[in-house]
């Protein structure tokens, strides 16, 4: 062996010992929480916005205590997998229709604890609104207030959500399904929220209005995570 | 004629001899002759045995008339004669009627007694003396009811009926009895100065720092009440004084509130100061004992930062009634605390809302550069008696190196953790367990495993461990100074609930163990090793006197088996040792019993021992008072008296006018059966039988014998 391999070797040899020790006795830390966009059946694109829930992720990490793994994960609304992600993330600009049975599996997921975002990307809507209706017949979609703490629970929108891009006109809702006074499915609807949590070079929106998305992003996990 | 009549006894067994040893008889010639003179001579034998038949007769004898007296001691109070009491004012009215009946025509028997708590009889009525601790008319109404050869009843009494008997039950009884009461109403004097605290009222319960209202109902008579104060008293300890105000003559209802203190046991006292001239001073106070109960225990959730299992503990917790929640969360680093129960804002750990009254603090995967200087708090909070649960996750291990080392059940010093699924199971029922009933006991096969456990390296000794993972530890507790504490080792125990497996009942299952585990921390425990108490502050004289001792070891877990004995000092300076006996089915429980006829404080030392080493000491005090009911209210009732009277067909008169009564005490001869017994010998039919037996006897000798 070479001096300089010899060298490497020597360099190499702690780390790799440091790291079979702790793979051998166990991690240090626990894995970091992980959310996951949904890969919903319907047509639709469910893997808009590719940039969108990375940036969040790091908006996240960087501003609060909460420390979430850096890529989000994909998962399908029947996957047993869905148990693992305490938030789901869900855009589109078509179609979304779920199965019986992944209405079934996330009906039980949504009611056990985790939270579902929904973020009309323009064209949702029409779609979104009779599934989830099929989703919870017995929990109307209900516009939350300004004073709701998801607006509150970070950062303050007294006013609601931030307009990322314009839809429909007038101004942009936020609705949500609640069970026992928690909201388990929050949709975003004439805001595109997600769009606003882009890389700056996608829509070239103004810092402020992505800073406005960001901060509701937050606002979003944060609920999520403490109800 | 007894003489005689065994001559002929004698004479006839000679002649039954005599035909016995007859010759020249034939046998069935004898035989008669015998069997007649054998049968008179039974017959002379037994009239001279002199047995006696029974017999009823009917004869008249003299009608009873029961005279009762009261011989209570409120009969000795004055009268409104001058140098009279109630019942010597009473007797020379009473020796007319006696007198009276003595001369009437029907000549009744006049039978005396007297009735204080018991109905007794009297050889000299005109002695008797009003001693009785208290009256019971009830006894007199149903003695005499019951005795059939009573014709009236006349009773002297000033109504002061005060063992208590309902008037309703009174009156029935009277009815009852089905004779007429004649009352002679002892007439009273001036009312002597008094004062009295009818009741004393406070809820049984209330909850610790919460305000009552205690009452009181208090009667002067006699006196003017402006003036007047009653004093207040906590276990002894004065709290207020209270004006009676311008009551003079009336009854009034005072009223205070109190702010209730710490979970115990507490009586309330209202004490009136002895008036000049008053006779009864026994009903100057009244007392009323309320338990003071925990309020809803604080708990203060302190959240290392937002997290499903975060918000499932949230969820679990701010859903018990039984709890109070503050929560904080920690939303950004290093240690930008949030409220999270009221309006979201940031609030510094240190904040005193944040720790007022709290009972035990649960930290959530908290690093411990986040919690400042807080540890040591935490721990010296421990020792006093709050409780501490640690939830496991990512940020345990750094809590090990910290002051609270000293009060956490295991060595957290390098502790790990594994990412892989965990089971709870059950290793032992009790600790914070003790409460996680469920239902039918929590079925922890069938519920979804948790992610993520914290290794450690030691579980420290004296420590439970009721949960365990494939054999490790998972929840450990202990007691440690006043306080517990107890360490779960995982921080994914919101599988229960976000699960494709989880259904209601392992829902159910992790808010109850949550919750039984907050019930465990901030259990009130007893906080001094030896507890005494009296169950009255007040005790009748001769009435028993029960000491209560709750006796703990040094966890203050109760303790059955220790030797516990009471110095008592008696009211009248005497002492005596006193063992205390435990008490079954409640551990660590033990009483004696004391009783003592002269008045004045009672006072217990109690110690208690256990291995020979001395555990603690308590005191324990109450008052034995004046055993007389009697005086708790001396005013006549003549309402009661007339009311008896009127239901049974009588009369009730004053005491003075006792000639009103003599027509209606007179009662006439009655009727009555006696039974009798007469003398085979008086009876005629021997006499005959006799001679009818001689008379065949003659007849067949001189038929068939000529002996």
């Amino acid at each position: 062996m070479t001096r300089p391999c010899y060298r490497v070797g020597q360099l190499l040899a702690g780390p790799a010992c440091l790291f079979l020790a702790l793979v051998c006795c166990g991690s240090l830390t626990a894995a970091p929480l992980t959310v996951a966009r949904l890969k919903y059946g319907g047509g639709g694109d469910w893997y808009a916005n590719p940039t969108g829930l990375p940036n969040l992720i790091r908006a996240v990490n960087q501003r609060t205590a909460i420390r979430l793994a850096p890529v989000p994960a994909v998962v399908e609304p029947g996957s047993a997998r869905l148990f693992d992600y305490p938030i789901v993330f869900a855009t589109g600009h078509g179609g979304i229709a779920f199965n019986a049975a992944e209405r079934a599996n996330l009906r039980k997921y949504l009611l056990g604890g985790g939270f579902l975002h929904v973020d009309d990307n323009y064209g949702l809507d029409e779609f979104f609104r009779p599934e989830v209706r099929r989703l919870f017949p017995d929990k109307p979609l209900t516009e939350l207030p300004f004073s709701h703490p998801i607006y509150h629970c970070f950062y303050a929108f007294p006013r609601g959500l931030p307009k990322i891009h314009e839809h429909h006109g007038g101004p942009p809702r936020g609705y949500g399904i609640v069970h026992r006074g928690r909201v388990v499915l929050f949709y975003s609807y004439n805001t595109d929220i997600n769009d606003g949590w882009e890389d700056a070079e996608v829509h070239n929106d103004p810092a402020e209005r992505r800073e406005a998305a960001l901060r509701m992003g937050v606002n979003i996990i944060t609920y999520a995570l403490t109800h | 004629m007894v003489a005689v009549l065994s001559v002929g006894a004698l004479a006839l067994l000679s002649l039954v001899v005599t035909a016995w040893r007859a010759r020249g008889v034939p046998l069935v010639y004898r035989v008669p002759i015998l069997l007649l003179r054998l049968l008179a001579w039974c017959v002379l034998l037994l009239a001279v045995a002199g047995p006696t038949v029974p017999g009823l007769q009917q004869v008249m004898v003299p009608g009873v008339v029961a005279v009762v007296i009261d011989t209570s001691r409120s009969m000795g109070l004055p009268a409104r004669a001058p140098g009279h009491t109630r019942l010597s004012a009473s007797l020379p009215s009473l020796r007319r009627l006696a007198a009276d009946l003595e001369r009437s025509s029907a000549s009744p028997e006049v039978v005396w007694y007297g009735v204080d708590t018991d109905l007794v009889r009297l050889s000299d009525p005109w002695t008797a003396q009003p001693r009785g601790p208290a009256t019971d008319l009830r006894q007199a109404v149903r003695c005499l009811g019951m005795d059939a050869s009573v014709s009236r009843v006349v009773m002297v009494t000033d109504g002061a009926d005060t063992v208590g008997n309902r008037l309703p039950d009174l009156v029935s009884l009277a009815r009852t009895a089905g004779k007429p009461l004649l009352v002679l109403m002892a007439e009273a004097g001036e009312p002597p100065p008094d004062v009295a605290v009818d009741l004393v009222s406070a809820p049984t319960r209330v909850r610790a720092g919460h305000e009552f209202e205690l009452s009181a109902s208090v009667r002067v008579q006699g006196y003017a009440a402006a003036g007047l104060r009653a004093e207040v008293t906590c276990n002894g300890q004065r709290v207020r004084s209270l004006s009676l105000g311008d009551r003079a003559g009336a009854a009034g209802l005072l009223r205070t509130r109190i702010t209730a203190g710490k979970p115990g046991r507490y009586t309330y006292a209202l004490r009136v100061r002895s008036l000049p001239g008053e006779v009864a001073a026994g009903n100057n106070s009244g007392s009323a004992i309320v338990e003071v109960v925990p309020d809803k225990p604080v708990v203060l959730v302190i959240a290392g930062a937002p997290s499903p299992e975060y918000a499932a503990l949230k969820r679990a917790l701010l859903a018990d009634p039984d709890l109070q929640v503050r929560l904080t969360v920690r939303k950004a680093p290093p240690s930008q605390f949030w409220r999270d129960d009221t309006a979201m804002t940031q609030t510094p750990l240190t904040a005193p809302s944040l720790w007022d009254k709290v009972s035990a603090v649960v930290l959530q995967d908290v690093p411990v550069s986040a919690l400042g200087s807080l540890p040591g708090r935490l721990v010296r909070m421990v020792r006093d008696g709050s409780g501490l649960a640690v939830l496991g996750g990512e940020n345990l291990a750094s809590l090990g190196g910290s002051a609270l080392r000293e009060v956490l059940p295991l060595d957290l010093t390098g502790a790990g953790f594994v990412d892989e699924a965990v089971r709870p199971q059950l290793a032992s029922v009790g600790g914070p367990l003790v409460h996680w009933q469920g239902q039918g006991g929590p079925r922890l096969a069938t519920y979804p495993a948790w992610r993520g456990r914290n290794t450690v390296r030691a579980v420290r000794p004296g420590a439970d461990v009721p949960l365990r993972a494939a054999g490790a530890p998972l929840l450990v507790s202990w007691q440690v100074g006043r306080g517990r504490a107890a360490v779960l080792l995982s921080g994914g125990t919101h599988r229960w609930q976000l699960s494709p497996q989880a259904s209601a009942a392992s829902e159910r299952a992790l808010a109850e163990l949550f919750s039984a585990l907050l019930a465990w921390l901030t259990e009130v425990r007893q906080d001094q090793p030896v507890v005494a108490h009296f169950d009255r502050q007040q005790y009748q004289a001769g009435a028993p006197a029960r000491l209560m001792v709750q006796v703990a070891d040094a966890a203050f877990r109760p303790l059955p088996d220790a030797q516990v004995t009471a110095r008592v000092r008696l009211p009248d300076g005497a002492t005596l040792q006193v063992p205390c006996l435990p008490v079954r089915q409640a551990p660590g429980r033990y009483e004696a019993t004391l009783a003592h006829n002269d008045t004045g404080p009672l006072r217990a030392t109690v110690q208690a021992f256990s291995g020979g080493r001395r555990l603690g000491t308590a005191v324990a005090e109450a008052q034995v008072i004046e055993a007389s009911a009697e005086l708790m209210d001396s005013r006549p009732d003549q309402g009661l008296l007339e009311l008896l009277a009127a239901q049974t067909a009588g009369a009730a008169v004053p005491a003075s006018q006792a000639a009103r009564l003599s027509g209606r005490a007179a009662v006439p001869p009655v009727t009555a059966s006696r039974v009798t017994r007469r003398q085979i010998l008086g009876e005629p039919w021997v006499l005959v039988l006799l001679l009818v037996l001689w008379s065949a006897d003659w007849a067949v000798r001189r038929r068939w014998c000529n002996a």
